[in-house]
Parts: C-alpha cells; structure tokens; sequence
C-alpha cells in the first residue's frame, strides 16, 4: 500500500505543481495572489474538451489551437484584471478583481456547457502494473509533459534574455523601465505564458477528473504547495507541490475525511517554523 | 351612428370581460432547485422532468379544467438562498403546492417555514432526518436511506460477502447510509473492514482505495453522488480491484455510467429508477423524455416528474387546491404507480415503496430483483 | 479678509442630527408589516449581520491592510458555539451568545498569535488554510456540529427584557446592536490603537521604527475581527434557527471583501453600504435568472476598475471636486472684488 500510496502522491503532486508553475509566474510579475487560477485550469480543459469533442479536431490541433486560445485568454484576462490596477497602491483591488473573475469564469462555463460533467478521453488508457502498484499512463503524461514543461520554464526564466527580463520587470518594475525594457509587453508575455500553462494541466488533467466547474478547487493545494514550498521560487513551488501530493496521499492512513485539514495543518504548522516556506527567498524589505 | 359604435364597442368589452373571468386562473405549483452554483445539474434535470409532467399534464386539459403552471424559484444550493427563494415564492405567488430539491440538507433548513407556511411539500430527498420529521406537510418522494440502507446490505449478503469497505460522501446521504449499513451488517454477521468519508468534491480516490485493497475486503459498498461515483467506479477499476460492488442510487444514473468509461460494468445499485427501465409506462417515458430533451434522463427528473403528477392527481382527487385537502389526500395514498416509485403513505413522509436493485451490464442498468417495502 | 459667519449649525453638525433623526425614525418605523414584508425583513436582518462582520474586516482591511479569508470561519465558530449552547446544553440565548462571543475572542487572539508571524500573501493563504480547517471540522466532526446535516431548532433570541418573535422584532434588537458596533469601529479609528493599525497599513517598517508592537497590534485586529465575526455568527444562528456548515466556506469570506470593497475600504459606513446592498440586491436581480452570477463577477471586476476606493470612496471624490468647484469660484469672486478695489480709482 504505502508504494501505491507513494505513487499516487507523487503523481498528484505533478499535477498541482504543473497548476502552480502557471500561478507563481503571475505571482512574481504582479506581485499578488491570482484566485482565479483554478478557475483558468478549468477553462483550459472546457476549451480542449470544445476543441476535441465539438469542433473535433486531432490532437496536434487540439494543441496548437488550444495554445493560440490560451495565449487570447491571457491578454484577455491581464487587460481587464490586472491593468487598469497597476498603479493603484492598495493591493487589495487586484486580489477582489480576480476574485471577480474567479466567479465570472466559473458562471460563464457553466452557461455555455452546462453544469453537468463531460468526459474526455486520455491520450492513452489504462493503466500500467509494476508489481501490485499501478500507475494509469494519464499520469505518466503528466509527469512527462509536466516536467518538460517545468525544465522549459526554468531555461526560459534563468538563461534567456527574455526570461531575463521578465525577472527584471517583477522584481522593480519602476527600475526596468527606467532601464529601457518594455514591461508592459513583458507582463503581457507573462500572463499569457501562465494561463497556456494552465491551460494545458487543464488539458491534462481532464480525463482523470471529468471535466466539470469543481475543476478549479485542485487550486487550494497548488496554492498550498506554492506557499509551502516559499513564495517566489519556482524550485520551491515544485516541490512544495510534490510533498502536498505526497501529505494528502499518506494522511489516508490516520484519517479518512479530515485528509483536507491536515494538508493545511501542516502547512500552518511549517509556516509558523519556518515563516517564509522551505525555499523561501530572504528578502528583506528595505525602509 | 356614433352611439350605435358605442354601444357596439361597450357590449364588446362587457363581452370580453365576462371571458376573462370566465377563463380561470392557472394552477400554480412551485419548484424549488438549484438553477445556480455548484448543485446546478440537478437543477436542470429536475426543471425538465417537471416540465415534461407539466405539458402531459396540460396536454390532457390541464387540472379541474385549469392550465397548470410551474412556477420555478432558484435555491442555489445553498441553505439560506433556498429560505429566502422559498419565503419569496410562497408570498409572492398563489400556490397549491411546492416541489423541494433532493438536497437533504436543504429541505431541513426549509423545514420550518415549510411547518410555518403549511403548504404541502413534496421534496426529493431521502435522509432518515426527513424520515422522522413531524412537519406534517412535508413529503418525499423518495424510500429513506435507512431502508434503503437495509436493501443494500442485505443484498451484500446474498451475494456472499464477508468481509466489507465503505466508501462514502461527506453529504447527508453518505453520512447517513453509513451507520445504517454497518448496524445492518452486524446483525447479519457481516464484518466491515473499512469505513472511509471522502472530501467533497473529491477527484483523486487513488489512496482510499489503496487503503481498501489494503484491508483484503471481499466487497464494495459505496454513497456518493453522480461525479464522483464515475470516478470511484474508475479507480476500483484501474486498481484491478475484482470483487462485488454495490453503490447507491446514483451509480446507476447516466451521468456516473456515461462518465465511467466502462468502469462500471459490473457494479449493482439501488435505485428507486433506473435510465434504461425495460418496463412500462417507465420505457416509454425515458423515450419520450429522450427525445425531447437529447439525453437520459436522471433520478431526480423522474422524482420531480412523480412530485408534481402527484399533487395534481390529489387536487382532481378533492376537487379543491385548498392545502389542507391536498394534505390528507396524500395520506390516504395507497399503491398510486409513479414512474420513479410506486407511492403509498404509511405514516411516514417518505412515499416511495419500491426500489430496485440494478446491475450495470454493457452500460446499461439492469433489473436484477425488486424491493418493496 | 472677508469672513463669512455662518448663522445656525456647522454642516457637519446638521449631518449628525440627521443621521441620528434617521436612525430613530428608522428603529420605530421601518419594521412593520405595512413597510416591509416578511420575507425582505428577513434579508434586511441577514443585511445587518453581515455588516457586523465586515466592520470586522473594516478594521482588519481598512485599517490594517491585511487581507483576510477568515471572517467565515469565525463566523462559524460563532454559529457552532451559539447553537450548541443553547440546543446541547440547554443555555439561554444571551448567556450563550455573549459565551460564543468570549470564545471566538481568545481562539482570534491564539490563531492570530500564530498566523501574524507570516507576511503579506502569506498570511492571507494562511488565513484561507485556517478557514478550510475549521469548515472541514464543522462538516465532519459529527457527534458535536451534526455534519453536513446540521444543527436545527435553535432557540429564538431572548434579551430577558424582550422576546424576539418574529423577524421585526429580530430587527429592532439588530439595528440598535449595529449602531453600537459602528460606533464603537468610528471610535476606533481616532485611538492611538487605530492611528497604531493606520501606520501599519502605511509602512510597516516605519511603523516598527516608531516603536510601535506591529505584531501585537496586528494580532489586536484580528482578535477584534474575530469578535465581530463571532457576534455576527451568533445573531446568524439565533435569527435563522438552523445552521449547516455551508455558510462558512473561505468562498463566503471573499463575498464580505468584496462587501468592504464595494462600500469602500476606507469608510466604516462603507462596510454598511457594501453589506445591504450586496444582500438586498441579489434578492431584487432574480430577474438575471441563471445570469445573476455572472453579472456579479463581471460587476466586481468592473467595480475595481472603476471605482477601486468603493462607493464611498467615489462620494469622497465627488465631495472634495465640488468643495474644489466652490472654492475656486469663492476665490475667483474674491480676486475679482479685489481687482475693483485696486483699480477703484481706474474705473471712475
């Protein structure tokens, strides 16, 4: 049991930090909390499911017009939620405006597809056994797909000049423009590279979880393992995402239904130790 | 010539008037769901199966020679909208009766100003609460969970197992169905390995049900509503878990069997209706219903479809919409066919007597026996 | 210099005795079967608990700048305590309401202890995990808060002097206690408490540098917080007689931000406006049908775009323009009366 106990944690644990990768680009561009995320992951698997079942495409074109439609999404989604606020120096608005969107995404896929769940089928079905654990191929995509995903976003960030800019403008904004780059192209890219990233988990993880509005809950643990892991730092995103996957699937073995409060206990319990997560950057405010 | 058009125009109008009160009022019945929020599909289902009960209904010449007209109210899904939608539909319209959700919990909030209000109530929902509720108005058109309960253990036993795991919902229907089971399975000497509460809106169930395989059970027992049984009738699948399974009502509907892949195959339920009924006027209806609306319909369409045919049999019954008459009209019913049920009163506010227990074999849901009670 | 003397009383002071003129008027004349009916009754009493919660957030946002999901958790500790109270242990309602009240005080002061040692977003996710927390032991710990099913047949409020019968009468009690606890946060902004909480908001490292505690006053907030949302969670469950866990999801908490953004986060009568009017209309757009949400997210977006300070705020705004207007024109006045008078001679 505690191998397949393992394999699932990982596995979901790949899953939230694939949501995640999306949420701390936005974090570090923007600077504040983006609670519509969940709701973008659920988008992205009502748009791939439209694409594959409605307008029945195959899958090369599923992706690619997925990505086109998740990249208008992101400017979509920066223009009206995050750029009219960006001088305002209560944070707050930007907080309360995705929150507003959070509702309006979720009411808008609910009046154009309904509210009863869809299925989709996974690239590859089934399952494979090693031994009496398993493992369904859905995940091992996942895992794949994610990590290539996660290794481009990191030489993106850490050795291009683009990623380098990016990180310019979300660390002083003010600073990099007075340098010369231009940042609200580059906090465009950012939005739109986020929610293409959601966008294809929302992809990923439909098959396993139907596709339906509660999709966007997954967001409470990839939150959690963002926090967890130390707010701002992709590594730590990752694997703070990894060891919540790996805390919900073991709390199974002292409880059964309180598995959500335990996942936040610890997380509380972390925090108060260890106040800037297990990665966290030590950044300290200048006066 | 003028006075002549006048008198014409005035005995034209006296005419019309006398028309419109000739032409009576509608019969209104109100239906209170969840049009919005997270309960939305019931919401939907319930709307088109009253629908369909209203146009039969109308079809036939409508009630005492009156158009029937539903009158729907949104409770969200949630308690206190669903007071407030059912204080505003009550004062704002003049209503015979009212259709509830299946939502147990919602209905108990209600319960009060349903005992306030005395209007007659038929609700969809099958906790044992409702059961013992002495609100003497309020109904359901459902068996209660604890004898629903006893039907699925039992039928555990006869299909021999031993050694059993619960998997339930942390709804008022899991919760509920759970004590009854475990009570029933030790008076027959079952014992239940494993008793497991999943969190809502659940979507991995990979560790309850290593945990399950872990506890070398012989059987399945499990409570959860349409979502979620398509994926744990999925993951007992993928885990190569080959041993009886037996799930609640909803495991049997179209959206858990559409959603399952296959996986369902082989899974028994015990449902008061079931999407792919080889009996009559049942047959039929789903045709009927299918073609209408392009899908299979749900329990909760049929329950609501029976709720309102229901009050409007009791109000050609007695003649009158009087609340009262409706009242002690449905507690003298005895063996009335419904599509979803047979209905009868016996003392309880559950009306439903009849449940059947169903195999699922090539998608489809199978009667393998009936229950009454 | 001209100086104008006003006869009678200041503006300000002529607002006060409107307000105060209102309140009276509103307390003898408003909750009666001819004004209002039941049913809006019942909405309007849910308006002014969900009030009392947000002047907590007022304080805690408004004042103190930090954003926080736990208003329905503490809500809920208010309803769970109330109810069992009074159902389990046979208490009577005010005894327990005051009961729930002191409870939610020291778990605010212990949790805050806690939580306030992390910074800025961390301490808003923080808050949301200590709400799910506490959702998920009212959903599920089922020998005292009954589950998903609940806990039904509360007892009606009772203020010994008073029974609350019915929803009217449930209004007068609520009004009056509104008021108390408005006064009391308007009193709160002109302490050295508030101004304290004020700079924390501002700057917290200068604050620190004044030598203010940050951390103990921040926990102070969110004690305070805390209180009014257990208040409000008590006067819920006695005014609604059944309680489930439902209402107190973290989701709920962002619909009382949204109610402090929407009246505006720097006014305490904002949190007023914000909380009726997000509880009132609702029950007037049923017309929207099944797109009454989605006209509520596109409208909260909308909101912060345009009026990011709230209606108050926007009122503000309006108030300063044409104090400005009228300045302008008194100052134009004035430069032209002395021009006349320099050029006296020029003009004869």
């Amino acid at each position: 049991m505690y191998v397949q106990l393992a394999i699932t944690g990982v596995s979901m644990g790949m899953l939230y930090a694939l949501m995640a990768m999306g949420l701390i680009l936005i974090v570090k561009a923007v600077g504040v909390l983006n609670f519509a995320h969940g709701q973008l992951f659920m988008l992205g698997a009502y748009i791939t499911w439209m694409l594959t079942y409605q307008v029945n495409l195959p899958v090369w074109g599923v992706a690619l017009c997925g990505l086109v439609c998740f990249a208008i999404c992101g400017a979509v989604y920066m223009f009206t939620c995050y750029w009219p606020l960006r001088k305002s120096p209560w944070k707050v608005t930007v907080i309360i405006s995705t929150l507003g969107a959070s509702i309006a995404i979720k009411e808008l896929v609910r009046l154009i597809w309904g509210s009863i769940p869809l299925t989709m089928e996974p690239i590859i079905p089934g399952v494979i056994r090693i031994g009496t654990a398993y493992l369904s191929y859905q995940y091992l995509f996942i895992i794949v797909i994610g990590g290539g995903l996660m290794a481009g976003v990191y030489i993106l960030f850490e050795r291009s000049f683009i990623g380098k800019i990016m990180q310019a403008t979300a660390q002083d904004r003010y600073a990099a423009n007075l340098v010369g780059i231009p940042t609200g192209v580059a906090i465009l890219c950012t939005y739109m590279i986020s929610l293409s990233l959601s966008g294809i988990g929302g992809w990923l993880a439909a098959p396993l979880f139907l596709v339906s509005q509660s999709l966007g809950n997954l967001a409470q643990k990839a939150f959690a393992g963002i926090v967890l892991g130390g707010f701002g730092s992709v590594k730590g995103a990752i694997v703070g995402c990894i060891l919540i996957g790996l805390i919900e699937s073991f709390s199974i073995i002292i409880t059964d239904s309180y598995k959500d409060a335990i996942v936040f206990l610890v997380l509380i319990l972390v925090l108060i130790i260890r106040p800037t997560g297990i990665f966290g950057e030590k950044i300290a405010e200048k006066a | 010539m003028k006075r002549l058009l006048l008198f014409i125009l005035s005995v034209l109008m006296l005419l019309c008037a006398v028309s419109v009160a000739l032409a009576e009022d509608p019969i209104y019945i109100g239906v209170l769901d969840a049009f919005t929020g997270d309960r939305a599909s019931s919401g939907d289902y319930a709307k088109e199966g009253a629908d369909l009960a209203m146009e039969h209904i109308n079809a036939k010449g409508g009630v005492l020679g009156r158009k029937l007209e539903l009158i729907y109210e949104d409770d969200q899904g949630n308690e206190s909208a669903a007071t407030n939608a059912f204080q505003k539909i009550t004062a704002e319209h003049d209503l015979a009766a009212v259709c509830l959700s299946k939502y147990s919990s919602i209905v108990l909030a209600m319960e009060q100003f349903v005992a306030d209000e005395g209007i007659p109530a038929i609700c969809c929902g099958s906790s044992p609460r409702l059961e013992t509720s002495k609100t003497p108005n309020l109904f359901s058109s459902r068996r209660s969970d604890t004898g629903s309960g006893v039907t699925i253990a039992n039928y555990c036993n006869q299909l021999g197992m031993k050694r059993v795991a619960i998997l339930h919902a942390p709804d008022a229907l899991g919760t509920g169905m759970a004590p009854v089971l475990q009570a029933q399975f030790e008076k027959l000497g079952i014992e239940t390995v494993s008793v497991q509460q999943f969190s809502p809106d659940e979507k991995n169930f990979a560790p309850y049900i290593a945990k399950i395989v872990d506890s070398n059970c012989d059987g399945i027992v499990s409570m959860a509503q349409q979502a979620e049984a398509a994926l744990i009738m999925i993951a007992v699948k993928e885990a190569g878990l080959d041993v009886p399974c037996v799930g609640s009502s909803a495991f049997a509907q179209q959206i858990a069997i559409q959603n399952s892949a296959g996986a369902c195959e082989g899974w028994y339920s015990v449902s008061p209706f079931s999407p792919t009924a080889q009996e009559e006027p049942t047959k039929s209806w789903i045709a009927e219903y299918t073609e209408k609306y392009g899908r299979k319909p749900d329990m909760g369409s049929a329950c609501m479809y029976d709720a309102v045919m229901l009050f409007c049999q009791a109000i050609e019954a007695t003649n009158s919409t009087e609340y009262d008459d409706i009242i002690n009209y449905l507690k003298t019913l005895k063996d009335v066919p419904g599509i979803a049920s047979t209905y009868s009163y016996n003392g309880t506010p559950m009306l439903a007597t009849a449940e059947f227990i169903v195999q699922i074999k090539d998608n489809a849901s199978v009667v393998v026996s009936v229950v009454k009670n | 210099m001209i100086k104008e003397k006003r006869k009678g009383l200041s503006l300000t002071a002529s607002v006060y005795l409107l307000a105060v003129l209102a309140c009276v008027l509103t307390f003898v004349f408003f909750p009666q079967k001819s004004v209002i009916n039941k049913y809006m009754m019942k909405v309007t009493n849910e308006g002014l608990i969900y009030f009392i919660a947000t002047l907590g957030l007022c304080v805690m946002l408004g004042m103190g700048g930090q954003v926080t999901f736990s208003t329905a958790g503490m809500m809920g500790i208010g309803a769970y305590s109330t109810a069992i109270a009074t159902t389990r242990f046979g208490m009577a309602t005010l005894p327990a309401l005051l009961l729930s009240v002191v409870l939610g005080g020291l778990l605010s002061f212990v949790i805050g202890l806690a939580l306030f040692r992390l910074k800025g977003s961390y301490f808003s996710f923080a808050s949301i995990g200590f709400t799910t927390l506490l959702f998920t032991v009212f959903s599920n710990w089922m020998e005292v808060t009954g589950g998903p099913d609940g806990i039904s047949r509360i007892p009606k409020l009772d203020l010994y002097f008073f029974q609350c019968g019915n929803y009217y009468d449930y209004f007068r009690v609520y009004f009056v206690v509104a008021i108390l606890c408005f006064l009391i946060v308007l009193r709160m902004r002109r302490t050295s408490f508030g101004r304290s909480l004020a700079s924390v908001r501002d700057d917290e490292i200068a604050a620190s540098c004044l030598g203010i505690n940050t951390y103990m006053t921040k926990v102070f907030s969110f004690v305070i917080a805390g209180v009014f949302a257990c208040l409000a969670g008590a006067m819920y469950a006695l005014h609604s007689n059944y309680i489930s866990p439902e209402p107190f999801k973290y989701d709920q908490s962002a619909i009382y931000l949204i109610m402090v953004m929407l009246g505006g986060v720097d006014s305490t009568f904002g949190a007023f406006i914000g909380s009726m009017l997000l509880t009132i209309l609702p029950e007037n757009m049923r017309f929207l049908k099944s797109y009454y949400k989605l006209v509520y997210g596109v409208g909260v977006i909308i909101l912060m775009v345009v009026m990011p300070m709230g209606i108050m705020g926007f009122v503000t705004m309006l108030k300063n323009k044409l104090r400005a207007y009228f300045k302008k024109r008194r100052a134009d006045a004035f430069q032209d009366e002395t021009e006349v008078a320099q050029d006296g001679g020029m003009l004869t």
